[in-house]
């Protein structure tokens, strides 16, 4: 049996107009000294510009070595956590066992060492979030501690000791005492953490105490009481998340 | 998979993605050329990074990039300029005037249109209402339900653009808000399935609205590990979209990546870091045949049976 294969082209002619996409072409540019900036806009930005620059380059101290955003480093998120806790601490009604905050409300990715700007702490925490207390019961408490383990460890301020091993925490102590020995426990931390936020769903409910500061003003005003004693800004470099 | 992300340091040579072979049997070409111009997570980042050491210290600025993008439009004539996402949050000029110097700048500098960042709500759902309904350009999403929400009658789900004859179809669609935002902030508007919402979308300009390319905005986030929806995964599980221009990770590519979709077809993606330190850029080239040509054409292997019967 022979079987002839014809290629025949079936086709509708007509005036119609036909479109190929014939070619793409990426051109990205970096926005760099290159352009000279466009005068109309830089005119339009300047009196935003000059209204800011009376409140934000204000140097307000130093800051020692430059502290990266970093899970391995946690120097900065030490120095936030720190100055959060001993704001929470003066101004709370009870005892603040700790704080902490989320690494991504870490909005730079470094704080570079030299003069430390107003500007620089609104870029580092630019969200209007406030400082508030949350009181955990036990079951809160250990589902918090499994997430600072599980995230590689959330910056947490003196008070909180723990040693996780493959994303769970095998030891925690608050103040040298064994978690397991605590009923309730007392944790400063910003508002979008304590209603839920980044997975933190079960301290919706749990009681609350705020501040009513923010979390940025905190870190503004424990920066200028380092500048006012002549202390650079540094934070504590040895790890209270051991990885092991 | 390895994504490749790094920093720009000089400005990419062009790029040819996609070329398209020439087609034979045309007679009288025409050619329409059309500039994609495109931002992403610009973070109320006005003024260039301050010179402090800092690894983008003299980068970026609005002034910069609004001569840029000039320079382009007195070139070309046919300009689409897009932003991606989280518009606002991210130095002061947010939170001492709300907003509103980012969006009258992008105005200024003519941006057609943009969509919605999960920081875009930082504000809250009624001050990014009211900086639409200021700015002149165009607002688009396609997965949120907003009807219950004063963003009812300012956020569309798609836009089409046409130049010279050329029509593209523009969709957006956005990130899970729910734990990404405080609830009060976005109060009322309900996240669905980006990819069902985008294709519904890019099918339906194609084939109803006779689009010949179909851009998507997206504030998903270029990729994840694990199941978490991202523009790859959108590429890969969606039909009709042409382009997907993202935000979100604020990730620096110095290609676009190219994925097949569901019926085989390449998908670009692109992304350009964050805080308006790249301008994206992408030129479409679009051929036109106005001789007399098949407009549905197909192919066939015909079996002949004369011999044996």
């Amino acid at each position: 049996m022979r079987i002839l294969l014809v290629l025949l082209t079936i086709a509708i002619t007509s005036c119609e107009t036909s479109t190929y996409l014939q070619d793409t072409e990426s051109r990205s540019r970096s926005v760099d000294e290159s352009a000279v900036p466009d005068a109309d806009i830089d005119d339009y930005i300047a009196p935003y510009r000059e209204q800011l620059a009376a409140d934000m380059d204000a140097v307000v101290a130093q800051v020692a070595e430059s502290m990266p955003k970093s899970k391995t480093d946690p120097r900065l998120g030490h120095w936030m956590a720190d100055c959060i806790q001993a704001f929470a601490q003066m101004n709370s009604s009870d005892t603040v066992h700790f704080s902490l905050q989320n690494y991504g409300g870490i909005r730079v990715t470094e704080l570079r060492e030299g003069p430390l700007t107003v500007r620089k702490l609104y870029e580092l925490m630019p969200f209007e979030n406030s400082l508030v207390v949350v009181t955990l019961d036990a079951d809160a408490a250990a589902a918090l501690m499994e997430d600072i383990a599980d995230s590689d460890g959330w910056p947490v301020s003196e008070g909180l000791y723990m040693e996780t091993e493959y994303g769970k925490p095998t030891k925690v102590l608050i103040h040298g005492t064994p978690l397991t020995e605590l009923k309730t426990i007392r944790v400063g931390m910003p508002d979008y953490i304590a209603n839920g936020g980044d997975g933190s769903t079960y301290l919706a409910d749990m009681p609350k105490e705020d501040l009513r500061t923010l979390i940025r003003e905190v870190l503004i005003q424990s920066a200028k009481a380092s500048g006012a004693k002549n202390q650079a800004v540094a934070g504590d470099p040895i790890p209270r998340i051991q990885v092991l | 998979m390895k994504r490749r992300e790094f920093s720009y340091t000089l400005g990419m040579s062009g790029l040819s993605l996609l070329a398209g072979a020439r087609l034979p049997g045309i007679s009288r070409r025409d050619e329409v050329k059309v500039t994609i111009l495109h931002t992403n997570d610009v973070h109320s980042h006005i003024d260039p990074f301050p010179m402090d050491g800092g690894r983008n210290q003299g980068k970026g600025g609005a002034a910069r990039r609004a001569a840029m993008i000039k320079a382009i439009r007195a070139r070309e004539k046919n300009v689409l300029l897009m932003d991606a996402g989280d518009i606002l949050q991210g130095t002061p000029y947010f939170n001492y005037f709300d907003g509103e110097l980012e969006f009258e700048l992008m105005d200024r500098m003519g941006y057609d249109v943009a969509t919605i960042g999960n920081h875009d709500y930082d504000g809250g759902i009624d001050l990014l209402a009211k900086r639409i309904s200021e700015s002149g350009f165009t607002m688009l999403n396609a997965n949120y339900i907003i009807k219950d929400t004063v963003l009812h009658d300012k956020v569309k789900p798609y836009q089409i653009y046409e130049y010279d004859g050329i029509k593209i179809g523009v969709t957006a669609v956005g990130i899970e808000l729910d734990g990404l935002v405080p609830k009060e902030l976005y109060r009322g508007c309900v996240y669905t399935d980006p990819i069902a919402a985008a294709t519904q979308q890019a099918l339906w300009l194609k084939q109803e609205a006779d689009c010949d390319y179909v851009i998507c905005l997206s504030h998903l986030g270029l990729y994840y590990r694990g199941e978490k929806v991202s523009d790859q995964v959108m590429a890969e599980q969606s039909r009709g979209i042409d382009f997907i221009i993202g935000g979100h990770t604020h990730s620096f590519m110095r290609d676009p990546d190219v994925v097949k979709n569901l019926d085989d077809e390449p998908v670009l993606i692109n992304q350009v870091g964050f805080a308006g330190l790249i301008l994206g850029r992408i030129d479409l080239s679009f051929e036109r045949s106005k001789k007399s040509v098949c407009s549905s054409c197909s192919t066939q292997w015909v079996e002949d049976w004369s011999f044996t019967h």
